[in-house]
């Protein structure tokens, strides 16, 4: 399952290591991008401003930023009307 | 108090006075305690975290608190030293490999190593989750080179637990911990240790290089993370407090049996509101540490022993801010008894009560593992606990 074009950006611009021709896959290990604690609030409160949405207390937890994929899935599951 | 814990608390009881007796000598020469380390050797502390089955005492943090705060007593160094060499013991047992565990866990408990921490390096302001120097791989070796600004009891340790960067190609935050032997690398002394406190751990600068087989990984490859979250830190922080508390507290009692003695000074008059007043705040700073140190103890403990992570925002947020309530508060209680008591007895060295080395010595507290590093991660960490879970 591919994601957002706007998910993508947000998520760029939180992990500075990724350079801009490098691909996000799915299974990337967010941490090992560069996203630490600082940048997981930040990307949190922007995805959180950019769709809408707020994270429950339950899915804020390691796992969730640990991938893309796992990010996205939930974000989708907070909105099914995205792509 | 648990069995063990009591037995222990025995043990540590026997130790304090050999402590006690080395303590301003060590500080005055700045130098490794070792008498004192070498009395603890002979005693079964030095396995105090060493599970059972490897020959050890099978402890938990709640019974390293306790020997910890007595230990310090006598002398905090060689507390610290000690709580230090502990913490490396329980990421190794939880984190070594089996072949790792088999060789050196019972050699640990047998008091032939004293295992020191090589987390600091240049560049990086002691971060413990970043690292630059790498492991090279050659064969099934892993190779090192790598120079340390602050390594405690770094010249008399037996073996070395060392962040290292995963490879020449990892990003800094990929980090792993490796264990080698004293004959496994070379040791090469960079600078003295001149500090105002603590001048008994020798935390000196080194330089250590060295080849050790794969085996000798702690935990996964790049991943010292989870053995730092659920290991490392806890035990860290738990120790370090316990020590500093229970060199406050010995300070403490050591001046209440003072003023109880012929020997008060004149300066303390007991009928004094001001002085009443400065020892009940001093009192109040000792029990607000120990309450919550007593609260997270009990707490990380419970969650070892039921394989739950220390991973979630609240746990680690108690865990952060045990660790700078105790070095604010410990400082705070002897600042104030250095005030209640005057320059002859508070400031002097050779007075009845060594309050002058306790403040220099838990003036360290803030520094060891910088507050502000701390405070910045538990206010991140806070957004993310919107039930605000208490300890």
């Amino acid at each position: 399952m591919r994601w957002d074009a706007k998910f993508e950006a947000v998520v760029r611009a939180n992990v500075p290591v990724l350079g801009a021709a490098q691909p996000l896959e799915p299974e990337d290990s967010l941490y090992d991008l560069g996203l630490d604690s600082m940048g997981t609030i930040q990307l949190l409160l922007e995805l959180e401003d950019t769709f809408g949405v707020t994270f429950p207390d339950e899915v804020l937890k390691p796992e969730t930023f640990a991938t893309p994929g796992a990010l996205w899935q939930v974000v989708h599951e907070l909105d099914p009307s995205l792509a | 108090m648990p069995p063990l814990t009591q037995k222990v608390a025995a043990l540590a009881d026997e130790l304090v006075p050999v402590l006690a007796g080395y303590a301003a000598d060590v500080d005055r020469e700045a130098r490794f305690p070792v008498e004192s380390m070498n009395a603890i050797r002979e005693s079964d502390l030095m396995g105090l975290l060493v599970p059972e089955r490897y020959g050890g005492l099978g402890g938990d943090l709640g019974a390293l608190g306790d020997v910890a705060g007595r230990l310090a007593a006598g002398c905090l160094s060689t507390a610290m030293i000690w709580t230090m060499h502990c913490q490396q013991v329980d990421t190794i047992a939880r984190y070594g490999t089996p072949g790792l565990r088999d060789a050196l866990l019972p050699r640990i408990a047998g008091g032939e190593v004293y295992v020191a921490s090589v987390t600091t390096e240049q560049g990086k302001g002691g971060h413990l989750l970043t690292a630059s120097a790498p492991l090279v791989p050659r064969g099934d070796r892993l190779a090192f080179d790598r120079v340390a600004p602050v390594v405690t009891g770094g010249l008399h340790a037996d073996g070395y637990l060392i962040t290292m960067r995963e490879h020449e190609e990892a990003q800094p935050q990929r980090v792993s911990l490796v264990y080698a032997e004293r004959d496994q690398v070379s040791v090469t002394q960079l600078g003295g240790w001149h500090a105002l406190g603590m001048r008994g751990t020798e935390s000196v600068p080194l330089r250590i290089a060295g080849e050790v087989p794969a085996t000798q990984l702690v935990g996964e490859p790049g991943g010292f993370r989870t053995a730092a979250v659920e290991s490392f830190v806890p035990a860290g922080h738990i120790g370090w407090v316990a020590c500093w508390l229970g060199a406050a507290r010995g300070a403490f009692a050591d001046l209440v049996a003072v003023l109880r003695s012929g020997n008060r000074p004149a300066t303390v008059d007991p009928r004094s509101d001001l002085v009443a007043e400065r020892l009940a705040r001093a009192r109040m700073s000792l029990e607000l540490v120990s309450a919550y140190l007593g609260r997270v103890v009990e707490d990380v403990d419970r969650a070892r022993a039921d394989g739950t992570s220390l991973e979630p925002a609240a746990t680690q947020i108690h865990l952060n801010l045990l660790k700078v309530i105790g070095a604010e508060l410990t400082y705070d209680a002897i600042e104030r008894l250095v005030t209640l008591v005057g320059m002859r007895l508070g400031y002097l060295t050779g007075a009845q009560v060594p309050l002058e080395r306790h403040l220099r010595d838990l003036r360290s507290a803030s520094l060891n593992y910088a507050n502000d590093r701390l405070l910045v991660a538990t206010g991140t960490l806070a957004w993310l606990d919107r039930a605000i879970d208490l300890a």
